[in-house]
C-alpha cells in the first residue's frame, strides 16, 4: 500500500495523509446485542403472510370503523337531535296541556302511514288529520272539522267511553316535538309522552317507575299512582328507546301495582 | 485448518472465509468473531460516507443482519471484507437516494439538511479526539463535510482507498468496476476534495 501511495504527487499524497489521519469512530457497545436482535425480530415472523395480513387486517379494521362512524352519524341524527329538543321544550307542553281542551298536535303527510303502522289502535283521526298538517293547537277545538272529528272518534267505536260531562279533557296524544323548519321525525320518545301525561318518575328495568303522577294529569285521572310501574301504552312496552309516532292517541296505559299487571284506561 | 477448529482452538484463529463457513452452518460464535473483526471498520467506513453517526451505525448493524441472511449464498470466490463492504457501500447508497428524495418532498429540508447533514459528529466519549486541538477538530469538520458533498461514486473508493486502506484491487472488487476506473475514480476524487479544502484547510498548513 505504502508503494502505491509513492506513486502520488506532492499534493494528492496531502490530501490522502488527510485523510488518513481523520478521527475514527467505533461501533457502540451494543452493537452486537441489537444485531442480533434484529436477525431474532427478522426470523420470527418468517413467511410472507405476516407481511400480508397486517396490512389487509388494517385496511378491514378501517373499512369497519368507517362504516361503524357513518351508522352512528345516521343514528345519532335520528336519535339524539330529536330528545334535546323535546325535553327544552317539556315544560311548556305540560303547563300548556292540561288546562286545554285538546293536545293533539298536527303531524306532516309522511307520519300518516308510520302511525297507522305504529300504533295499536289507529283511528280516523290520524288520516283526517293528515290533510291539515300545519295547524296550530291552539287554533284547533274553534276549527269546524275539529268538532266533526270528535265525532268520527266515536263512529269508531273506540274502546274509551267518551264523559259528555267533560268534553274538554286533557286528551293525551303525542304531541309532535319538531321546531318549526325541522323536517324528518315524527316521532317522540316514551318520555315525553310519559311527561305529557302527567307522569314523573325514572326507567327501570322492567318499565317506567312512577314517582309522581300530576293529579290533573291523564294518567293519574286513569287511577295511575306514584310508585305504579308503567309497562306499556296502548300495548306498547315502554323503554327508554320506545318510539311513539306524534299525533297519536294514548289509550290505555299497562301498570304494575305491588306486583300485579293491570289495564287503565284513559279517559277523555 | 479443520483439524483447528474440530480441536476447539479459538476463533479467532480462524480466517475469514473459515468463519464464514461456521457462521453459515449455524455457528453463532464465528457470527460473533465476524462482528468483533468489522463492526467498527464497517461503521468507520459508513460514518464518513453518511457523515451521520446514528444512521452510520445503524446502517452498521443492517449490514451484519444481511450478512447473516446472506451467508449461505456467500462463497470464498473474494475476501470476506470485499463481501461485507460491498453490502454496507450498496445500502448506504441507497440511504443517500432516500435522503435525496427527502429532501426533494420536505421543505424544511431545504433549510435544515445541508446543516445537520454536515455537523461532524462529536463522540460521546470522545476519547480519540480528546488531545486534538480545537484547530484539528475543526479542520477533521472541514474535511468529513468535503467528503460528504463528494459524488456517491467518488466517495466510496476513495474512503475505502485512504480511509479503511484498502488495496485498489478490492475496491475494484467492492464496487465490481475495472481497476483502471478505480484507480481514476480516486484520483478525481483527490483532485475535488484538494479543490475544495485548498482555501479553509491546506491553507491552515
Amino acid at each position: 500500500m505504502t508503494n502505491e501511495l509513492e506513486e502520488l504527487n506532492a499534493e494528492d499524497r496531502q490530501v490522502a495523509a488527510m485523510l488518513n489521519a481523520l478521527p475514527r469512530v467505533d461501533a457502540p457497545a451494543d452493537f452486537d446485542h441489537k444485531v442480533r436482535g434484529r436477525i431474532a425480530a427478522r426470523r420470527q415472523p418468517s413467511g410472507p403472510g405476516w407481511r400480508i395480513f397486517v396490512p389487509a387486517f388494517a385496511a378491514v379494521f378501517l373499512v369497519a370503523l368507517g362504516a361503524v362512524l357513518y351508522l352512528g352519524v345516521l343514528s345519532s341524527a335520528d336519535v339524539t337531535d330529536v330528545p334535546p329538543i323535546a325535553e327544552a321544550s317539556t315544560p311548556a307542553p305540560v303547563s300548556n296541556r292540561v288546562p286545554e281542551p285538546s293536545v293533539q298536535l298536527p303531524e306532516p303527510t309522511e307520519v300518516a302511514s308510520t302511525v297507522n303502522e305504529d300504533t295499536p289502535a289507529p283511528n280516523d283521526r290520524v288520516t283526517e288529520r293528515v290533510a291539515s298538517p300545519q295547524r296550530r293547537p291552539e287554533r284547533r277545538p274553534q276549527t269546524p272539522e275539529q268538532i266533526s272529528e270528535g265525532g268520527s272518534v266515536d263512529r269508531a267505536g273506540s274502546p274509551v267511553t267518551s264523559n259528555p260531562d267533560r268534553p274538554v279533557n286533557s286528551n293525551v296524544s303525542v304531541p309532535d316535538m319538531r321546531p318549526p323548519g325541522f323536517e324528518g321525525g315524527g316521532q317522540v320518545d316514551s318520555s315525553e309522552v310519559l311527561s305529557l301525561m302527567g307522569l314523573k318518575g325514572n326507567f327501570q328495568a322492567d318499565g317506567f317507575l312512577v314517582s309522581n303522577a300530576e293529579a290533573s294529569g291523564a294518567a293519574a285521572r286513569a287511577g295511575v299512582r306514584a310508585g305504579d310501574v308503567v309497562e306499556s301504552l296502548d300495548g306498547k312496552r315502554i323503554e327508554p328507546e320506545t318510539r311513539f309516532a306524534s299525533g297519536s292517541e294514548v289509550r290505555t296505559i299497562s301498570v304494575k301495582r305491588n306486583g300485579e299487571s293491570m289495564t287503565l284506561r284513559i279517559n277523555r | 485448518m479443520d483439524k483447528a477448529r474440530n480441536g476447539g482452538q479459538t476463533a479467532a484463529a480462524l480466517s475469514d472465509h473459515e468463519l464464514a463457513a461456521a457462521a453459515a452452518g449455524g455457528d453463532e460464535a464465528a457470527f460473533g468473531e465476524l462482528m468483533d473483526r468489522y463492526r467498527n471498520p464497517i461503521t468507520n467506513f459508513l460514518y464518513r460516507f453518511l457523515n451521520d453517526y446514528e444512521e452510520a451505525v445503524d446502517l452498521a448493524q443492517e449490514t451484519f443482519v444481511r450478512l447473516y441472511f446472506a451467508l449461505d449464498r456467500y462463497h470464498a470466490g473474494y475476501a470476506f471484507s470485499t463481501y461485507l463492504y460491498r453490502i454496507a457501500s450498496n445500502l448506504a447508497i441507497s440511504e443517500l437516494r432516500k435522503r435525496k428524495r427527502r429532501r426533494l418532498f420536505s421543505l424544511t429540508g431545504l433549510f435544515t439538511d445541508d446543516a445537520s447533514d454536515t455537523a461532524e459528529y462529536q463522540p460521546a466519549d470522545g476519547r480519540r479526539l480528546q488531545d486534538a486541538s480545537f484547530d484539528d477538530l475543526q479542520r477533521s469538520a472541514a474535511i468529513a463535510k468535503a467528503i460528504a458533498t463528494l459524488p456517491e461514486k467518488y466517495r466510496v473508493p476513495i474512503i475505502l482507498r485512504d480511509i479503511e486502506e484498502m488495496s485498489y484491487d478490492e475496491i475494484s472488487q467492492v464496487l465490481e468496476i475495472e481497476l483502471g476506473t478505480t484507480k481514476s475514480r480516486i484520483n478525481r476524487a483527490r483532485g475535488m476534495l484538494r479543490e475544495k479544502l485548498d482555501k479553509e484547510v491546506l491553507g491552515l498548513k
